[in-house]
């Protein structure tokens, strides 16, 4: 699984994929639509509405990559939204020359952050409840020791078990060493 | 030394190099290891690079986006999956049978015009944001029903069953809630109230801000506050109110269960609350053994795994309940059989 096939697969009704796409584009393009409609709640509705859209016709949908897609989907509802709202026409002007923050948020590296998802969700269950709560939640070893009852040293091994799984996938799949040539790069795109 | 030759790795070090918690004494530790040979330092470097990207992650699993999900997924994957259900219990009638989006569906548009019904069965709870951008969850076998004319400015819902609420606060347009039982009037806060029909008792449990209770047929009112829990009687009119120290009351929700030198009798009563499953023992021995624990995000399955375990306890489940039974040592001679 990789980001350019994630559609053809939702195509196909692969609801893990569907996830994924979810999980991995709803945060961004949130923020990328409060930039145009200032309200968050808003911004999370229209966004939910998408990814509905999305699985409702998801027969139609073609093997193209996800992430230019959803940005203009996500900019028309808000640009739809904005008419809607009678917003001055000079308001809704002025964005409709603004194509300078489209598009930039996540596409440099996705298609290996379907990878690492992917790799992250392989891992044992209670290894992979401790590394998502430690790297992802932000917890501290102390914190999640408490929260599960277990000991400060077993949280540590665990993550080490983690990273070391997640070290042998990532090697397997060549991820480390483009991780590195788009860090060099990612500003030309 | 022991593994492979190629990295001893001391995860326990290394886990407090990267959260940049090491003391001195392990920083020159770390220092020593890492000259120790070429592959240790390129070993490290690779550790170092997966523990910053997968960060780049984060995002997909914030609390945000799993309550988005939750949302999204009712209305597609499980929305698939609720119409096959229907097929199969077209016999029913439609409002006590059906799921909720359906339902939610076909009121909107087709059975009746006036109200929307949010409604869940015994084996799914929903999380619904409404129309004013508050959202409500609902516990098994609950209905909510409210005006298609609701809005930020009247807000107004019916319900019948469990639901925990968080109210959006729009100013000076309080959030009326009616049940059998009586009325609760908020500004913006979030609470948990359970009033099932044929259940005699109604209970209120305050998580931000305060609820203000007007039971039916009587002249007072009542305010809650946050951390208070209100008991009212329905046949015999009676309110108690207690402060609530843990928030057992909505892990149906939370899925966070606190068990404080409780005994599994006890016990018990949370479960079945918050997972919809009875729980029985084989003796009354069992019922009064006193537990300590805390679970977040655990099965029910897991949970009374752990009480078996602690208590060298056997669990049989049948399709209508679960039972705790000491377990039968296995004897030297064969006096069962």
């Amino acid at each position: 699984m990789t980001e350019k096939n994630l559609f053809e697969l939702i195509k196909a009704s692969d609801e893990k994929a569907f996830e994924i796409l979810f999980r991995l584009y709803y945060e961004p393009l949130v923020s990328f639509c409060i930039k145009y409609i200032h309200d968050k709640d808003l911004a999370k509705g229209l966004i939910q509405e998408i990814f509905v859209n999305i699985w409702e016709n998801r027969k139609n949908l073609l093997p193209q990559p996800p992430s230019p897609y959803l940005y203009r989907a996500a900019k028309n509802r808000c640009l739809n939204y904005i008419r809607h709202q009678n917003v001055k026409y000079e308001y809704h002007k002025e964005f409709e020359h603004e194509e300078s923050f489209e598009e930039t948020t996540i596409n440099e590296t996705s298609d290996k952050l379907v990878q690492v998802y992917n790799s992250i969700n392989k891992l044992p269950p209670q290894c992979k409840r401790i590394f998502i709560m430690s790297r992802m939640h932000g917890l501290k070893h102390k914190e999640i020791a408490e929260e599960l009852g277990i000991a400060v040293k077993t949280v540590k091994n665990q993550i080490g078990k983690a990273l070391s799984h997640l070290k042998n996938e990532f090697s397997h799949l060549g991820i480390l060493l483009i991780v590195i040539t788009l860090n060099l790069f990612s500003n030309k795109f | 030394m022991k593994k492979k030759g190629l990295h001893n790795v001391n995860w326990d070090l290394i886990g407090d190099i990267l959260t940049d918690t090491a003391s001195e004494a392990q920083k020159t530790e770390f220092k020593n290891w890492l000259g120790q040979n070429a592959s240790n330092s390129s070993f490290f470097n690779e550790i170092k690079e997966i523990w910053l990207k997968t960060r780049n992650l984060s995002h997909c699993y914030s609390p945000d986006t799993n309550y988005a999900w939750g949302i999204v997924k009712s209305k597609t994957i499980q929305k698939n999956n609720k119409v096959v259900k229907l097929k199969r219990a077209l016999y029913w009638t439609i409002s006590a049978a059906a799921s909720l989006l359906l339902i939610f569906y076909f009121s909107k548009n087709i059975l009746s015009p006036e109200k929307a019904i949010l409604s869940t069965t015994n084996n799914s709870i929903i999380a619904y944001k409404l129309p004013d951008n508050s959202e409500v969850d609902l516990n098994y076998q609950t209905e909510v029903k409210y005006n298609k004319r609701f809005t930020r400015k009247n807000r107004e819902l019916w319900l019948n069953g469990e639901a925990f609420f968080d109210v959006e606060k729009v100013k000076s347009k309080p959030f009326i809630i009616h049940t059998q039982q009586g009325s609760f009037k908020v500004l913006g806060t979030s609470f948990n109230i359970s009033s099932y029909k044929n259940d005699s008792l109604l209970s209120l449990f305050v998580k931000t801000g305060e609820v203000e209770f007007f039971p039916k047929n009587v002249k007072n009112s009542f305010v809650a506050k946050k951390g208070e829990q209100i008991h009212y009687n329905k046949i015999n009119k009676k309110l108690s109110k207690k402060k609530n120290k843990t928030e057992n009351f909505i892990a149906w929700k939370t899925k966070t269960l606190t068990f404080d030198d409780l005994t599994l009798e006890e016990i018990a009563i949370i479960l079945k609350r918050t997972y919809n499953t009875e729980i029985r023992f084989e003796n009354e021995n069992i019922q009064q053994i006193r537990f300590t624990a805390q679970f977040k995000n655990q099965s029910l399955g897991k949970i009374l795994k752990v009480i078996a375990i602690t208590f060298e306890l056997e669990i049989q489940k049948t399709d209508d309940y679960i039972k705790l039974l000491e377990i039968k040592h296995e004897q030297t001679t064969d006096q069962n059989n």
